[in-house]
């Protein structure tokens, strides 16, 4: 069994291989849609599509803006052009007309993940006039586009993000003051379960410095899956384990949603997102109410207004 | 698209065009005497970031501040290149120089990657995200510092050539190979100046770039890239032709990211080149070779 693999490119291309070979995969993080589009019986996925991904940033968004009392009336997207980025920036455009946003598009920007500079990308996202920026990152752009808004003294409403960079530590590090007040909307743990706490714990002891996000929970999970099915299989015949995957049904977990369970397609369709706020190199979860521990601070604080 | 978005577009163009034109002078100051064209720009350039990289790091040195250190070093390192290696196959044609600049380009990579490591690693000065603003026009510091700086070492490079007895024998090079051996001048030794010449300005490039990108091994063949688009577009072999190149492709990557999609900025500047080959092969300021 093996379990993997980070990027949606990268992963696309291991299921095909664990497919030729019937070796089951167990999807830690990954949000392309083709991944679980049907074509594959060994690739079971716990982590939310982009269209999910997108659908449920939408209802994390209603439910800030409504605790805030303040929403943007115009938004632009800025995306890296890599998989998961185009994927994302794609889910997000073709259903915002599902979800009654007080926003639309004034435009969305593409830039090249590997780029050294970001400053026309971001003065162009300026440019708009746009109230909300939202954002769909890897890290080291994630770090530039907020220093480029920096240094071109670009405050919107606020940023949200779909992807990861804004919550990497090396981000939170790196930026210190200037990374706060941004919210990551994306598959995280619900620090509320019981699991949840006993997996935060053992991590603080073991991670002191390290802060525990998306890639640690879903990985875990992950494992934990991994773990059941073998348990149940009773083997490591790929076959059997494959036949145990399918009737994965894991009710005590520790990322936000019900019981882990598979459709026909290999795909958790019940996970769920959070809304996750930096403050103070931190991670804050805001929303859903049932994964919350804090409140959203919303509209975004100036630059050099932060303490 | 506004008036100020594309104002500030093209002023941001501009600084980083004057950068582009320093980076290509090396390039440009090597082909225009020794006729031979350096692949391992980019990977010198890199030397350079990470030379300016530890000296911030071990002395708290402001990387404009490292540029004569750097550009002394690099200096050095293109003097003994010249001299123990490159004059012993510049007889050979040129496919065979490149394969040899191409080597050495490799073996800088590599040295890099196990010096320093694969991952992107910058300077954090106290000014870097502080920003001059005039009416709605927004400038960040560094890239105003950074440009100011191009504009000195370019300034300082054309007047050496222009003035000083050196480089006027060095330009007697460029002119007529033959004609400089029979006046006795030491041609073999102007040669290696001018490598080193070259090369102190990649590295014054790699100092003052570093302040606007962060540096990684493999950041080098995007600048050898950018060098040779920049220096064709402008004439190799022309100093002034460097620096108009390196404003063009600025300003247009800037234009071409407001006006169509940033992502397609890079296509726009190598479309420009395209241009420029079938228009004029020689670049803009560049001489015809009969």
């Amino acid at each position: 069994m093996i379990i993997g693999c980070y990027d949606s490119g990268i992963t696309s291309a291991v299921a095909q291989v664990c497919e030729a070979k019937s070796i089951p995969l167990v999807v830690n993080v990954a949000a392309a849609p083709q991944i679980t589009d049907g074509r594959f019986k060994t690739v079971f996925r716990n982590f939310p599509t982009g269209p999910m991904i997108a659908s449920d940033a939408f209802l994390l968004q209603k439910e800030v803006y409504a605790i805030a009392g303040k929403a943007p009336k115009s938004a632009v997207l800025l995306h890296a052009n890599d998989t998961f980025g185009t994927t994302q920036k794609d889910a997000s455009v073709n259903l915002i007309g599902k979800f009654d946003m007080p926003y639309k598009f004034a435009d969305v920007i593409s830039y090249d993940p590997a780029a050294r500079d970001l400053s026309a990308e971001v003065r162009k996202a300026k440019g708009s006039n746009a109230e909300l920026l939202w954002i769909i990152t890897r890290l080291n752009d994630a770090i530039m586009i907020v220093q480029e808004m920096v240094k071109q003294r670009w405050v919107p409403m606020g940023i949200v993000s779909t992807g990861p960079g804004p919550y990497d530590d090396p981000f939170l590090k790196q930026l210190g003051k200037l990374s706060d007040d941004i919210i990551n909307m994306v598959p995280w743990f619900d620090p509320n379960k019981p699991m949840s706490k006993a997996m935060i714990a053992a991590w603080a002891k073991k991670f002191p410095d390290r802060t525990l996000n998306t890639s640690v929970s879903h990985s875990f999970e992950a494992t934990l899956i991994a773990l059941d099915a073998y348990k149940r299989a009773g083997s490591a015949e790929p076959a059997k384990l494959i036949e145990a995957l399918q009737k994965t049904n894991i009710a005590e977990n520790v990322t936000v949603g019900p019981a882990i369970t598979f459709n026909e397609k290999g795909q958790n369709v019940k996970t769920r997102n959070s809304a996750i706020q930096n403050r103070g190199g931190k991670l804050v979860s805001v929303a859903p109410k049932e994964a919350a521990v804090g409140k959203p601070i919303w509209p975004m604080r100036p630059w050099n207004a932060r303490g | 698209m506004d008036t100020v978005t594309v104002i500030n577009a093209l002023v941001s163009g501009l600084l980083t065009g004057l950068v582009y034109g320093l980076s290509a002078l090396g390039l440009s100051v090597i082909f225009g005497v020794i006729r031979i064209v350096n692949f391992a720009h980019g990977e010198l350039m890199v030397v350079g970031m990470f030379l300016a990289l530890m000296l911030f790091r071990w002395f708290g040195l402001d990387p404009l501040w490292s540029v004569p250190i750097c550009a002394a070093l690099l200096f050095c390192v293109g003097y003994a290149l010249q001299h123990f290696v490159v004059r012993r196959v510049s007889y050979l044609p040129d496919h065979m120089q490149f394969l040899l600049l191409a080597g050495i380009a490799i073996m800088i990579v590599s040295g890099c990657l196990v010096i320093f490591g694969p991952d992107a690693q910058g300077v954090q000065l106290d000014y870097a995200l502080d920003s001059f603003a005039i009416g709605n026009l927004i400038v960040d510091k560094v890239r105003v510092y950074a440009a100011i700086a191009a504009i000195v070492v370019a300034s300082l490079l054309l007047l050496f050539f222009k003035y000083s007895a050196t480089g006027r024998a060095i330009r007697a090079c460029a002119d007529n190979y033959l004609g400089a051996r029979v006046v006795g001048l030491n041609v073999d030794r102007l040669y290696a100046l001018t490598f080193g010449i070259g090369a102190a300005c990649i590295g014054a490039a790699g100092c003052i770039i570093l302040l606007l990108v962060q540096v990684h091994p493999y950041l080098a063949p995007a600048y050898t890239l950018l060098a040779f688009v920049v220096v064709i577009v402008g004439g190799m072999g022309s100093l002034f032709g460097a620096l108009l190149g390196g404003i063009m492709i600025g300003v247009s990557e800037e234009l071409a990211s407001v006006v169509l999609q940033p992502s397609l900025k890079t296509a726009f500047s190598f479309g420009l080149l395209i241009v420029v080959l079938l228009l004029r092969p020689q670049g803009l300021l560049g001489r015809v070779v009969r």
